[in-house]
Order: C-alpha cells, then structure tokens, then sequence
C-alpha cells in the first residue's frame, strides 16, 4: 500500500480543516490538520476582573457558547468559593440541555444526514424533503425561544453571570416553554429515528480511554468529577495529572492524550459511561436496541440522537418543575459574589464533550493564570486514530474519501473551540 | 446575484445562529453558492459575506482574493466589523502550527468594505436587511431601523451644530459610512476592539475637522448618539416672550413637516399658529447671483473650502440675516450657520407632534414669496458636485455658474428635515404634491 490521500476542505463542520491520509511501509499516518486561526483568549483574560471572564471565554465558540460561558462560571466559582442555590443549578443543568439539543439537532438534521441519503447538502435536503427541513427549523427555533427565557440567547448567553443568573424568567414563559418543547418531542423522535437507522463501516480504536463528566443527577451535562476509562474517578483539579496537551506542527490544534492514549469524549463517551437507565422514556426506548459500550467512531451519531432527543425530554420536565417552583415559593437565582484569591477547575459536559476551564485569581479578583480544554482538541487526537483505521481497513476503495469525510463528520469538530488558543513561545509582535 | 460566505477567524457563531437566515435568502432573489458548512463551494460569486476577525497571514490572503472577486463586500458580525474580542489580544505568537498569527484586526484595516452587519451575534433582520439592499440595489437609507425610544433627545453643547454622545454609540457605522459617501470622511473609528469609538480624526472637535455641518449623519444614526444641538427651546421661549412673531417655512421644510406628521400641509401651517405664530410666509433664501460657484447653502460652501481651497475665490458665501421678529425654517441643517434666526424643521416637527394637529383646521399661508428660478445649472448630490468641483479644478468645460445641492435627493433629504422613520418616500411624495398645489393656489395661479 503506498499513496495518499487529502481531504480539503472538510464541508459540514464548524471550522476550516483538513484531513491528510499517507501510507508508508504499510503504515497508514492521518493529519488532522485545524486551519482556523488561533486567537490567544488565555492570554486575553489575564489581567482581566474575573466578572468579565464568561463573556470573553464565550467568544471562543459560538455554536457551544453557553458551554463556555458555564463551564468558566464553575470553575470561577470554585476559585473564589460560591456556593448556587438549588434553582440555579437546575437552571443552568436545562440551559445546558437546551444547547446540546440544538447542537445535535442541527449537526444530525443539515450537517451530517445529507451524507446517508445520498444528498450533496441541507440545501438539497431542503428541496427534497421539505418537510424534513421544516420540521427541524420549528425543533430548533423551539429551543433557541426556550433558552431565551433562561439565558437571554443561544448564542453567546447573556443572562449568565458567576453567581447565578442576572434575571428571573417569568412562570407564564417557562411553562409554555415546556409545554411546547413536551409537544415536540415526537418530531424530535422523528429526526433521531433517520440516525438510527444509518448505516456505516464498521470500525474501532484499539487503546481508547473514554473521558467523560461523572456526578450529577442522573443522566445530566453538568457534574463535579471527570471519570476517565483505566483510571477511575478524577477530582477537577487532577486533571492536569493525566491529561498531556502538547502542540502539533501540522495544525492550529494542541493534541492532548491521557496517559499517552488517545481519548474520546462526545456522545458516544456519555452514553457508555452513563448508561442507558437514566434516560427519559422516550430517548430510552430508542436507546433498547443498543449494545453497549458503542465502539464505533461513527457511533457517535446515534448517541447523538438520543442524547436530542433525550435533552428535550428533560429540558421541558426541568422547565416546568422550575415554572412551578417559581409560583409556588418564587425563584432564587442569584447569590453574592465577592472578589477573593483562589484556584478553581470547572467541568463540563459541552455538545462535543468534556470542557475544562482553569482559572487561578489572584488578590483584587484578577485572572492570573488560565488554561482551557475544549472536547474537539481532545478529540482530534481520536480522530487521526481512527482515520489511520479506516484507511488501513478501506484503502482502495472508491469510497474511502467520502468514508473519511463522514467520519470528520461524525466527531462533528468545533475547529473555534480547538483552536482558541496554543501553547507555544509566545513573543510580542 | 450570487452569494459567497466565508469565515476568517472567529467563533462561526454569526454564520452559525444565521444558517436559517442564509437558508431563506433565495426569498430576496439570491443564490447561495459558497458556504462551507452547508457543503457549498463555488467559487465564483458577486458578493461576499465575511465572518470573523484578521488573524493571520493566511487570513490577509483570502481576504485580499475574496475582496479581487467579490462586487460587494459585507462584514459579517462583531469580529469582522471592529475586531471583536480576539482584538483585545495585545501579543500573539509568531508561528502556530501551519498559520502564521496577527494582531486580530476588523476587515476594513486591509480592504474596502461596503455594508456592516453588526452584533455578536447580529439579529437576523440585520443581515436580511443589508442583503436586500444589496439585491433590489438601493442604498443604504437614512433612519432605516431608528429605534424609536430614541426620539426624544437630550440637549445641548452650545457653540456647534452637531454632538456626538458616545455613551449612545452602538458603532453600527452607518454615519460613517454616509459621511463616506458624501466625500467628507469626518467620521471614523479610532482605538481597537470593545474601546473602539466613532469620532472625528484625531477626536477634533466638528469644527476643526472636515465636517461641513450636512447633517445627513443625524439621518442615519439610529440611536440618537449624533445629533443636531436643538435650537428649539430658544425658539418656543422667544415665541413665549412675544420676541417672535413671524415665520418664513421653506418649502421643502413645510413638505418635511406635513409629512412626518402625515396630515395636509394647510394643517401643519395651522400647527405652526398654534405655536404662536402669528404670520407665516412660505419662501426660499435668495442665492447669491454673483459667483461661479453658488452654494445652495453653508454645506456645499464649507464643502469647497475644505475640499476644494483652491475654487474658494470663486465661490459665493451664503449668508442672510432676517428682519427682527421672523425666524426660518429651514430643510437645511448648515443654513444654521449662514442666517439667523433659524430653526430646522427637525426641531420644528419635534414641538408639532404635541399637538392634536388632526383636529386644526386647514390654513394657507399668508404669503408666498419664492425667489425667481436662476437660469443655472445645479449639481444635486455629492457625485455631481464632487464632478463639477473637479471639472472646475482641471479648468475643462465651460465655466457656467451653477448651484450646489449636496444632500442626496436634494433639500426633500436635507440635514435638517425630521427623521425619516416618520415619512417614507411615499408620504414624502404626495406631501410635495400638496404643498404645490397649496402654493399655487395661494398665489392664484
């Protein structure tokens, strides 16, 4: 086997990159090369009033903004010692639920479903099943309208703040939003049905370690310890311990492996460290048919539609049970915050997987020290693996460049997320 | 007409949060042919939608191609308009893996941009707006999208014509952008990213900069951050001491008037009595006869002296001072500076709409009184005059005197008419009608 093989650019994804495949000596070597440009943010913070951190970090990542914007405001919160009330973490848990239906929807329904039914794009889709494409418009502009009653917007939130939340959603909004998220769950259903029904080569990466959020109620997006595979459970602050981020000369993105194995994390991660039980009803009965844990790459996708519809499931219980609370005793959703010293590690289940955010502050509340992980660099190391075995399985068939395209998709990267910032000799310029 | 969207470095969240908008754009008559997130490629397109900030060399490249094939260049979101948050970086690295990193710069420190889309993320409406300029070809529009909470203005810096409040300033660069157009350039953004502010250069004040007091910046700003000085208190306090007792209305300021307050313009005369008027006359300034170059007010003259110095002694200087007890109102922001006592009609309309003009009957002005037509030529809009200021420099053509209008679509768009949110071009329309037909049958014919 000799040759190569360039993938550029890979459409569909959030980001410019791409895919280098070469053999030699049998070997097949895979480059995911991240094109976007990298944009220092843990430079920028430094300095800053720990305040403005979540609206600067936000900026690193639109379609996962609110994950940013979280999963900063728990590690801030950790640094300086607040403690949320109750009303707040149910809050931010279907925000959080919210953005991840979304993510997935949008990925599943425009960026990667065209791919399985033989379609060059959304536009297509659009033309041919018009219904489809309709239906997913009204799924997600329903869950952009319910986290606005929470958050202020989808993207780049701006009712988040450390502490809680800057305003208090009104009873009459959050049940309507539940009742109306609660009356598409079966169009929900009937998007993660056409995932299910996909089919893919079959593929898996010898010495993966799964990484995922651990803690939480239930089968929950926010939680208070990693949980990686071979290891066990991790305090936030260990992650430094096991995780290596390391840059790369062929791309924008750091490649960061646990114990100099390659991670996953995403979906597929979650599903096989949670389970199946916790589910809602509706994501659980998809979910019957499964094996797990899921060891295909492409698997990736039908944990993501049952994670959708399983977001929507609970996003609308929560909304509701918050709707109800609200009238009955009304709403804590904000605690003091005080400036004070300290170092905090915040985790995150974000749509792609595990998001860390690593602050130290320093006396009068400013930032002096800021590492980020987002889940596409840690995943992007996965991804080469799992090229180099597609390669090595298809290599001369006529297929394998699309097969290779599909399975970039199937990881859905966030190449903003990847590269908002790199570890390198930085020199003023 | 065919549409590209390219991503330079950012968050993708404008294209992200905006894929149903640039789903829907084949509604305004456009093709979507390169998006790579929805697998769109080609590579040949009439206007390009740029997202993100210059990051990187690579970044100057592809901007500097897309700028060479693109007709029509739109920056998209905060990042591509002022730089955004990757702006605030003051040290980035020298080499990143393939990219060769910059200081995080807006689009427009390497090429010419032609429409800003604002926001981070910017609302849909914006970008859908911008781009049906783009396919029905009509420019961008004075008062378009003016909030309306903004209506009510604060006053004053006495001593100049204009201020600029920059607590208000949204940085959406419409002023900019007309000022641009008008060939004046005194607006512009000075500093970078979230401290970026829209100023005079070097911050001077109005006066020392090429401003030349057209006022058509105050008919863009949508949020009431640049603004005329009012001279309305002034006015309603002389008309309360009896100081003034008599009005000469322009025309075009009674037709702005009627206009926005949509009733005929016999009753917007009737409003003006109410107000304490006791006489009004509808007439038009003289222009001074004896120049080749005859400015139809202070702006086209500030225009040549601080454009064109050279055409100076050519040109004639507008300047009038009214009888004692008679005010103007005026279309024309700059007439502020050449005659005195004057009021806009801005100012005029905004004491007007207090009233329940409806209920007034309708009234003809007591006289008309409007200068004979001059047999000259006239430069209507800032390309003609900019030509004709130019043909003069380079002495060719024949040295005819004209008369300059500088405002685009003449005083009917003048500097000192209301906000245009009050009166579309439709209402503005028939309004002229009427006042026409108001002032012929008030001179009997």
């Amino acid at each position: 086997m000799k040759g190569g093989l360039v993938i550029y650019p890979v459409t569909r994804i959030v980001g410019h990159a791409e895919l280098r495949v070469t053999f030699s000596g049998g070997v097949p070597r895979a480059e995911f090369r991240v094109l976007n440009d990298p944009r220092f943010f843990e430079r920028i913070v430094l300095g800053k009033d720990f305040r403005q951190v979540p609206w600067i970090v936000s900026r690193i990542c639109g379609p996962c903004s609110l994950s940013h914007t979280l999963c900063s405001i728990f590690a801030l919160e950790a640094a300086i010692g607040v403690e949320v009330p109750e009303h707040v973490l149910m809050a931010r848990e279907a925000a959080a639920e919210l953005e991840v239906a979304e993510n997935h929807l949008v990925h599943l329904a425009l960026l990667a479903a065209p791919d399985y039914l033989g379609l060059r794009g959304p536009l297509e889709l659009a033309r041919e099943r018009p219904e489809f494409v309709k239906r997913v418009l009204r799924l997600r502009s329903a869950l952009a309208e319910a986290a606005e009653g929470l958050v202020g917007r989808l993207t780049h939130p701006s009712a988040c703040v450390i502490g809680g939340f800057t305003k208090e959603p009104l009873p009459e909004r959050l049940e309507k939003a539940a009742r109306k998220l609660a009356r598409l769950i079966p169009e929900a259903e009937a998007v993660a049905r056409l995932a299910m029904e996909l089919s893919y080569p079959s593929l898996n990466v010898s010495g993966e370690r799964l990484l995922a959020v651990a803690g939480g109620d239930g089968y929950s997006f926010t939680g208070s310890s990693l949980l990686l595979e071979g290891h066990g459970i991790l305090k936030p602050l260990e992650y430094t311990h096991v995780l290596r981020e390391e840059a790369v000369r062929h791309s924008t993105c750091s490649r960061v492996t646990a114990l100099g194995d390659p991670i996953y994390v995403g979906a597929r991660a979650r599903l096989n460290a949670r389970g199946v039980e916790h589910l809602a009803d509706t994501a659980r009965g998809l979910a019957s048919n499964l094996k797990l844990p899921l060891r295909n790459p492409f698997d990736n996708l039908k944990a993501k539609a049952i994670e959708m519809v399983h977001c929507v499931e609970r996003a609308s219980h929560i909304l509701s049970v918050l709707a109800d609370e609200a009238r009955q005793r009304g709403l804590k959703l904000r605690t003091g915050v005080e400036a004070r010293a300290g170092e905090g590690v915040g985790v995150k289940e974000a749509p792609r997987g595990v998001l860390i955010h690593h602050y130290v502050v320093g006396e009068g509340g400013l930032v002096e020290h800021a590492n980020i992980i987002t889940p596409t660099t840690i995943n992007s190391y996965h991804l080469e693996k799992a090229s180099e075995a597609l390669a090595s399985a298809r290599w001369g068939a006529s297929s394998l460049r699309d097969e290779l395209a599909r399975l970039v998709r199937a990881y859905d990267p966030c190449l903003g997320c990847a590269t908002h910032a790199v570890r390198i000799t930085v020199e003023v310029v | 007409m065919k549409v590209a969207v390219f991503s330079l470095g950012g968050c993708e969240g404008c294209r992200y949060s905006l894929v149903e908008a640039l789903l829907s754009i084949s509604d305004l008559g456009l093709e979507l042919v390169h998006e790579p997130l929805l697998g769109l490629h080609d590579e040949s397109y009439d206007v390009a939608i740029v997202e993100g900030s210059v990051d990187s060399r690579e970044d100057v490249e592809k901007l500097l191609e897309i700028r060479q094939r693109a007709r029509v260049l739109v920056a998209l979101g905060t990042c591509a308009v002022l730089g955004g948050v990757p702006g605030l970086a003051e040290e980035v690295a020298v080499k990143c893996g393939p990219r060769r990193p910059l200081r995080a710069a807006p689009l427009s420190r390497y090429v010419r941009v032609d429409y800003w889309v604002r926001g981070c993320p910017p609302p849909r409406e914006e970008l859908l707006r911008v781009l049906r300029w783009i396919s029905e070809g009509s420019p961008l529009k004075p008062g378009e999208s003016r909030f309306p909470y903004c209506r009510e203005q604060a006053a004053s810096v006495p001593g100049t014509l204009l201020e600029l409040e920059a607590e208000k300033c949204i940085v959406c660069g419409r002023c900019v952008k007309v000022c641009e157009e008008m060939g004046v350039h005194a607006l512009g953004y000075a500093r970078r990213s979230v401290s970026i502010a829209v100023t005079t250069p070097l911050e001077v004040s109005f006066d020392e900069s090429t401003c030349v007091a057209c006022g058509q910046c105050v008919l863009y700003c949508p949020v009431g951050a640049l603004r005329e000085v009012s001279g309305l208190r002034e006015l309603l306090q002389a008309l309360r001491a009896g100081l003034v007792r008599e009005a000469y209305v322009e025309p075009e300021a009674l037709v702005g008037i009627a206009a926005s307050l949509s009733v005929p313009p016999g009753k917007a005369l009737a409003a003006l009595k109410a107000l304490g008027l006791r006489r009004i006359v509808v007439w038009r300034p003289p222009l001074p006869e004896d120049a080749l170059i005859v400015p139809a007010s202070m702006a086209e003259y500030l225009y040549v002296k601080k454009l064109y110095p050279e055409l100076l002694p050519l040109t004639a200087k507008p300047e009038l001072k009214l009888k004692h007890g008679t005010v103007l109102i005026t279309a024309c922001l700059a007439r502020r500076l050449s005659h005195s006592p004057v009021v806009t009609a801005r100012d005029v309309f905004r004491a007007l709409r207090k009233l329940d003009v409806d209920a007034l009957p309708e009234e003809a002005p007591d006289e008309v009184r409007l200068s004979h037509e001059l047999a000259l030529q006239k430069a209507v809009g800032p390309s003609q005059v900019r030509n004709v200021l130019e043909s003069l420099k380079a002495r060719h053509g024949v040295e005819r005197p004209v008369t300059l209008y500088l405002c685009p679509g003449g005083c009917l768009r003048g500097g000192g008419q209301p906000y245009p949110d009050e009166a579309g071009e439709e209402e503005l329309r028939r309004a002229l009608k009427a006042v026409e037909q108001l002032i012929k049958s008030t001179t009997g014919g």
